[in-house]
């Protein structure tokens, strides 16, 4: 018996450091030229941020090309990290992604995991396509020019909000709620900036992420044209069905609507004519035909329709690649960056161009819900990044 | 002491064998010399990469934490699970310092000053409570702290983190590479050790269990138990700041977000695991909850009920943690050998 | 005058689900000298279950109410025969942390089987309000409410009049002496668990209508739990009044001192408290537990 245990603790410590010791990388090498391209895919995979078929869009994107006979004839393989939600934790992800040698990274849904891994992929010299929001992962202020952002930045959300709710919906008094974490809380800033500037009255909330009671905001918000909320879908929902229950009549615009929506976690009778989502890639209700062949092609791998999703523009992410290595014909990274810095594409999500700040979006659209579907209400283009 | 143990120690006395105490035997000074020799190598056995370099710094760091977490519930008798709080407090302050006095021990001792006074002011204010309400006033106490972070703007850049930290410094030479920074974390965490060595060795230790385990009692035999409880419990608390503020100048970059309640409940698990009867404890526990979860990343979404399972057996199994298995298998030899 | 009776209201909603969360940890202290880290993990639990039977097998939403109830009890018992029995006589911290371990498979397994992303438990009522003072009130809160108060009846009732509530009381006041008695705790173990974990079943499943099913729904709400717990001095009746105490005060104060300092009113409350009265609010005379 006393064998059995002693081993077992020895052996278990053997193998651990066997195991780690044998994932040592060699050094040195990196893409050979031949052989497969290999994508490492950042995202967050466990813990309460996890969102189911985050990865789908990408995976489309990958078996798509790879059946059209892939990048430069080669075949694209990808694996994925757990970016977690700490920027250690992204650090370490992408320490061992770089050890993958990828040619390209895509991923990082939170701002400060980037900024912690930017040693490791300045080390490493593989250009990143990522789906961050906040000022803090500007080339500037990441200290890298391998980073290009494929999602809005929080100032153009912003500015497409309120340009929505000012113009469109005619609001001259706004309550702004927004969840206490930092793309949210910085996206609120900038709102109530332009707010500022355009004298139009703010009341404003912060909120815990984990809130569980939001009367106080809606209450406040009664005296308002519109009622803007910047969390997450659970806060969505409970800013919608709070809204309904204390009587609010005005607008409504959330950040996460439309997903709440797909999830069912607001009741279909609260989505009125008033209540508005904003989305940067809605590919399950955009009619341009690429986006219809995106759903087509969705539905047919996944067998469900494609959801409101923030990876869904992963899908672009992987064509934009393939085209701008195809273009120069190689995916030596130095060149791949500066094709990337160039990059004036027709995607699904709709035209991505890098401008100085290798921003590639500069569209927010605005969804409304007309008999209970969700539909395209306006897009706002050419929107100033401002970082 | 168990049954056995003791019966093995009354037969050495008939025999007229010296018995030293418990906390006299096992060569403790002998033990740390070899652990810090082992510690040592363990970078070019482990590998060298960026991201093993950085595992086993976390590792070191964990275990100054946890150690810190052992000064304050074994040695101060306190359970506090405002561990997250003096780590995150650590780190800004030692930035904060490095930056302001321009050079990072400076940094790295401010941030220990202030977070042993911080823990000499909860311990001071919570003074008549029962553990467990200390222990909740801990986390409340934690709680509003990180809030100040995080409304504090100036001082801890909110969201938008602290990018311009001062890279480690010894005796001239900048540790610009992690692995670097691993022998200097060591050397702090052999430092502690060796501290906490002197300390159980030492007649202080015997008024300090007494306090932990028969608090009123203890002051009627004379001793001063609160007092010495609260310089312990401070030094837990210094040492939790050390382990931030190691943290932080390890990193090129931290923000709010790396710090919640979660560190505490890890540090916790870290000591039961590790095992609460033995200073390495918090150090075998460290590595057991850093690794863990590198070790599980192939089981992708499966690898948290694994972790939680895992977690289970161990407690189960080994009642004393890991560092018991000295113990466990000797009552196991024990019993084949029929005794 | 709307205003402040909807803040009172939505306090004593968050009150009631506070008072049955904290109600299942005392009961389980009470007998057992053990604190449920999983205890939010169980109402999380109860949430999905009653997602499972309501939308996914279309079930009657007051047959959902027992089936609940009933499946939250196995539970509990379960988690009993898993995570206490074989520790029975370890440290107190030993058991603690099994209860969190426990509490983290629980979490990490429905994210497996239902996925994490959020989930909507439709009230019975849809969303249906009924204006009170002219503040327009849920029925689900009035649900809430009302449902909570049978419940302290029921638990008032069980405690003091029955024989199992007569030995978790000689429990709580004195252990060692009630297990001289004769008190089989073995016996009462499983029984409080699933007792417990029922409580906690039933605080999911009427507070999921108006957030989102979620594998962290319960663990969010445990800290105001456990400020409860502290004040009302692990007292049944205690811990229902300082659970409503507790929600009110953070409503009241969301509502007219600081609304963007929410969260910390909590924390604040347990902070001042323990700091000015360290046995709690409500005065009792009992020894150190742990």
């Amino acid at each position: 018996m006393r064998k059995r245990y002693r081993r077992a603790a020895v052996a278990l410590s053997a193998v651990a450091l066997l195991a780690a010791a044998c994932d040592s990388s060699a050094s040195g090498g990196g893409d050979s030229g031949s052989g497969p391209i290999r994508i490492a895919l950042m995202g967050i995979i466990t813990g309460p941020s996890h969102l189911d078929g985050w990865d789908n869009s990408f995976k489309l994107a990958v078996d798509e090309i790879n059946a059209a006979g892939g990048v430069l004839g080669r075949q694209i393989e990808y694996k994925e990290f757990d970016s977690g939600i700490t920027p250690q934790a992204a650090a370490d992800a992408t320490n061992l992604a770089v050890e993958y040698q990828p040619n390209l990274i895509i991923g990082y849904s939170v701002s400060a995991g980037l900024k912690a891994s930017i040693p490791g992929i300045n080390a490493a010299g593989v250009p990143v396509i990522h789906n961050t929001l906040a000022k803090l992962t500007s080339p500037d202020s990441l200290g890298s020019q391998l980073t290009f952002r494929l999602s809005p930045t929080g100032n153009q959300y912003a500015t497409a909000s309120y340009q929505y709710l000012t113009q469109k919906a005619g609001a001259r008094s706004i309550a702004l709620v927004n969840t206490q974490d930092a793309s949210p809380a910085e996206g609120a800033g900038e709102f109530q900036a332009e707010a500022a500037k355009g004298g139009v009255r703010v009341e404003h909330r912060a909120v815990s992420p984990t809130v569980t009671d939001l009367t106080e905001p809606v209450l406040a918000a009664k005296g308002s044209d519109a009622l803007f909320v910047w969390g997450y879908n659970e806060t969505d929902a409970l800013a919608v069905k709070t809204a309904a229950a204390n009587g609010y009549q005005g607008q409504y615009l959330g950040f996460n609507t439309a997903a709440a929506a797909q999830n069912n976690l607001i009741p279909a009778g609260l989505l009125t004519d008033k209540v508005h989502a904003m989305s940067f890639c809605p590919l399950e209700v955009l009619d341009t035909p690429a986006a219809q062949k995106y759903q087509q092609a969705y539905t047919a791998k996944y067998g469900v329709p494609p959801g409101n999703s923030s990876t869904s523009s992963y899908y672009d992410a992987v064509y934009i690649f393939k085209n701008v290595a195809e273009q120069i014909k190689s995916v030596d990274p130095g060149q791949i960056v500066a094709g990337l810095a160039k990059v004036d594409y027709q995607g699904a999500c709709g035209e991505e161009k890098a401008d100085a700040q290798h921003n590639l979006s500069h569209s927010v659209s605005i969804l409304s819900f007309a008999g209970g579907k969700q539909k395209v209400d306006s897009t706002m283009n050419n929107l100033d990044a401002g970082f | 002491m168990s049954v056995s143990e003791a019966r093995a120690t009354l037969k050495d006395l008939a025999a007229g064998k010296v018995v030293p105490p418990p906390a006299y035997r096992g060569r403790q000074w002998l033990f740390l010399l070899l652990f810090a020799v082992v510690a040592w190598f363990v970078p070019e056995i482990y590998g060298r990469s960026a991201y093993h370099d950085s595992i086993l710094n976390q590792i070191l760091i964990n275990a100054i934490l946890a150690l810190g977490f052992y000064w304050c519930f074994r040695l101060a008798g306190q359970f506090t699970f405002g561990v997250f709080a003096m780590y995150a407090a650590g780190a800004y302050v030692s930035v904060w310092g490095a930056n302001y006095f321009g050079d990072f021990w400076l940094g790295l001792v401010s941030a220990a000053v202030v977070t042993g006074l911080l823990g000499a002011l909860a311990k001071l204010v919570f003074a008549r409570l029962s553990p467990i309400y200390f222990a909740i006033a801990t986390v409340g106490l934690g709680g509003l702290m990180l809030i100040l972070f995080r409304e504090w703007v100036s001082f801890t850049g909110g969201y938008n983190g602290v990018g311009d930290i001062k890279i480690p410094v010894f005796f001239g030479d900048k540790l610009n590479l992690t692995h670097e920074r691993y022998y200097l974390i060591l050397a702090l965490l052999v430092l502690f050790l060796a501290l906490t060595i002197a300390v159980i060795r030492s007649p202080v230790m015997r008024e300090l269990a007494m306090a932990r385990d028969k608090g009123p009692v203890a002051a009627t035999a004379g001793l001063r138990p609160r007092t010495l409880q609260l310089i312990a419990f401070a030094v837990g608390t210094a040492m939790q700041g050390v382990a931030g503020s190691l943290y932080a100048h390890n990193s090129s970059y931290f923000s709010l977000e790396s710090f919640s309640v979660d560190i505490s409940l890890s540090v916790l698990l870290m000591v039961l695991l590790g095992g609460l009867g033995s200073i390495y404890g918090p150090v075998i526990g460290a590595a057991i909850v850093v690794l863990l979860p590198e070790l599980l990343r192939g089981a992708e979404k499966y690898s948290e009920v694994i972790y939680a399972a895992l977690v289970l057996v161990i407690i189960v199994a080994f009642p004393g943690g890991i560092a018991d298995i000295r113990r466990v298998a000797g009552r196991w030899v024990r019993r084949a050998r029929g005794r | 005058m709307a205003h402040f009776v909807a803040i009172v209201i939505s306090g004593l909603t968050q009150g009631s689900v506070y008072a049955l969360i904290a109600l299942g940890i005392v009961l389980l202290q009470n007998a057992t000298g053990v604190i449920n880290f999983a205890q939010g993990d169980l109402i999380t639990l109860g949430a999905y279950v009653g997602f499972w039977f309501l939308v996914q097998n279309h079930g009657n939403p007051v047959l959902m109410y027992v089936v609940v109830i009933l499946v939250m009890f196995v539970a509990g018992v379960a988690l009993e025969r898993i995570g206490y029995a074989p520790l029975r006589n370890r440290q107190p911290l030993t058991i603690v942390i099994s209860t969190f371990a426990l509490g983290l498979a629980i979490r990490s397994a429905l994210g497996a089987w239902q996925g994490s992303d959020g989930l909507n438990l439709p009230s019975p009522f849809g969303s249906g309000t009924v204006s009170i003072f002219g503040a327009a009130t849920s029925w689900q809160s009035l649900l809430t409410i009302g449902v909570t108060i049978v419940v302290g009846v029921v638990l008032y009732l069980l405690m003091q009049r029955s024989s199992l509530g007569r030995q978790v009381r000689a429990l709580a006041a004195d252990r060692e002496t009630a297990l001289l008695q004769g008190i089989r705790v073995n016996r009462l173990s499983p029984l409080i668990f699933g007792l417990s974990s029922a409580l906690a079943g039933v605080a999911g499943v009427l507070i999921a209508p108006a957030l989102s099913v979620s594998p962290s729904l319960g663990f969010n709400m445990l800290l105001s739990a456990f400020a409860a717990v502290i004040l009302g001095g692990e007292r049944l009746g205690g811990v229902a009044f300082a659970a409503i105490f507790v929600a009110l005060f953070q409503s009241l104060a969301t509502g007219y001192v600081s609304p963007n300092l929410s969260d910390a009113y909590p924390f604040i409350v347990l902070v001042l408290v323990l700091a000015i009265r360290p046995q709690g609010l409500v005065k009792v005379v009992r020894g150190v537990r742990f």
